[in-house]
C-alpha cells in the first residue's frame, strides 16, 4: 500500500479510519500499513488522542427552560431594528472588547511612536544639487540655441 | 485564540503602517523618485524663481562660484527676456530635447567648435544655418554644393554648417 501521508486522499482515510469511519476493508489494509510506517502511525495515534479526549469531554447540563429561553431570544433579536442589533447595550461585552482595545491600541502606537525618519539632510543636498545642475544645463543649452540662430537673437548685441 | 487572531491582525498590519510612515517622511522631505525626466526649462526656471531665497541660496551654493555666478546671470537675462523670446527660444530647445542624449552632446560640441569662430563670421554662420535648416534634406543638399555657399564659407565654416544643420532641424 502507498503510505497515505504522501497523498491527500491517503490522508483523508487515515483520518476516516481513526475515527471509525473506514470500511472493513480499507480499515484491515490501513491497520497492516500503520504496523510497518512510524510517521503514519504517530498521526494515527495523535489523532486518536483527539478521539479518546473528545469522546471524554462531558457537555455541562443545561436548565430545564434553556430551549425556550434561546427561542424567545431569537425571535426578540429578529424583530428589533437592525442598529439596535449591532450597537444594542446586550451587544457590547467587555471581556471580547479588550483584545480588540488591544489591537487596535498597538496599532496606533505602531503609528505614533514609531519615529519618522528626520529629513535626510544628504539626499535633500542631493535633490538641490540634481535640479541646480539642471537649470545649470538648461540655460547652457538654450544659450547655445540661441547663439546658433539668428531668429532666436532679439538683439544680436545681448547674449543669454 | 480571539486574541491570537487579534495579534496575527496587528501584525498583519504593520507593514501597512511601515510603508505609510516611509511615505509620510518621504512626503516630508519631497524626495522625488529617481530618474525622472528633465522638466522643461521654464518650469526649472520657474521653480527656481518661486523658491525662498534661502532656499534658493542654499541651491545655488552647491555651485562653485565661478558657475554659480554664470548661472545666475543667464537666469536673470532668461527673467528679462519678452514673451516672444522665450517662445521662440523654446520652440528651439524643444526640439533639441527630442534628440537622443548623444545627439544632444554632439550639437554641444559643434557649439563649442562654432564658438571658436570671431564674432563676424558666427553672425554669417548663424544667418546661413537658419536657412539650411529650414531646407529639406534636397534643399540643404543643394545649398551645401551651390557655389556661393563655397566661396562664402571656409572649409571648416562649411562643415560645421553641414553638420549642425543636419542635427538641428527646424521647428514646425
Amino acid at each position: 500500500m502507498r503510505c497515505p501521508m504522501q497523498t491527500n486522499e491517503g490522508a483523508g482515510a487515515l483520518l476516516a479510519y481513526c475515527s471509525g469511519k473506514l470500511d472493513a476493508d480499507g480499515s484491515a489494509l490501513l491497520k497492516r500499513h500503520l504496523e510497518e510506517c512510524g510517521e503514519c502511525r504517530k498521526v494515527a495515534d495523535a489523532q486518536k488522542a483527539v478521539w479518546s479526549a473528545l469522546d471524554a469531554w462531558e457537555a455541562m447540563p443545561v436548565s430545564a427552560d434553556f430551549d425556550r429561553n434561546l427561542y424567545a431570544r431569537i425571535e426578540r433579536e429578529a424583530s428589533s431594528a437592525w442598529w439596535t442589533r449591532i450597537f444594542g447595550p446586550r451587544r457590547f461585552a467587555f471581556r471580547p472588547a479588550v483584545p480588540l482595545a488591544a489591537a487596535c491600541a498597538a496599532v496606533l502606537a505602531a503609528i505614533l511612536i514609531k519615529p519618522v525618519p528626520p529629513p535626510d539632510i544628504s539626499s535633500q543636498a542631493r535633490v538641490e544639487s540634481v535640479e541646480i545642475e539642471q537649470v545649470e544645463q538648461a540655460l547652457e543649452d538654450l544659450e547655445m540655441l540661441k547663439q546658433l540662430s539668428a531668429v532666436t537673437r532679439g538683439d544680436p548685441a545681448r547674449n543669454l | 485564540m480571539r486574541r491570537l487572531g487579534l495579534l496575527l491582525i496587528a501584525v498583519l498590519l504593520l507593514p501597512g503602517v511601515d510603508s505609510f510612515s516611509t511615505a509620510r517622511a518621504q512626503a516630508r522631505r519631497g524626495v522625488a523618485g529617481a530618474g525622472r525626466r528633465q522638466p522643461p526649462p521654464h518650469v526649472l526656471f520657474d521653480r527656481l524663481n518661486r523658491m525662498k531665497p534661502d532656499q534658493r541660496q542654499r541651491a545655488l551654493e552647491r555651485l562653485p562660484p565661478e558657475r554659480r555666478r554664470l548661472v545666475e546671470q543667464r537666469l536673470e537675462r532668461y527673467n528679462r527676456m519678452s514673451p516672444e523670446e522665450r517662445e521662440r527660444l523654446k520652440d528651439q530647445y524643444d526640439i533639441f530635447r527630442q534628440l537622443a542624449p548623444e545627439n544632444q552632446q554632439a550639437v554641444r560640441r559643434m557649439f563649442n567648435r562654432f564658438s571658436s569662430f570671431p564674432e563676424e563670421r558666427r553672425a554669417l554662420m548663424r544667418s546661413e544655418l537658419d536657412e539650411l535648416r529650414q531646407l529639406d534634406e534636397t534643399g540643404r543638399r543643394a545649398r551645401l554644393d551651390a557655389a556661393e555657399f563655397r566661396e562664402k564659407f571656409t572649409g571648416p565654416e562649411r562643415r560645421l554648417l553641414e553638420d549642425l544643420s543636419a542635427a538641428l532641424p527646424a521647428p514646425e
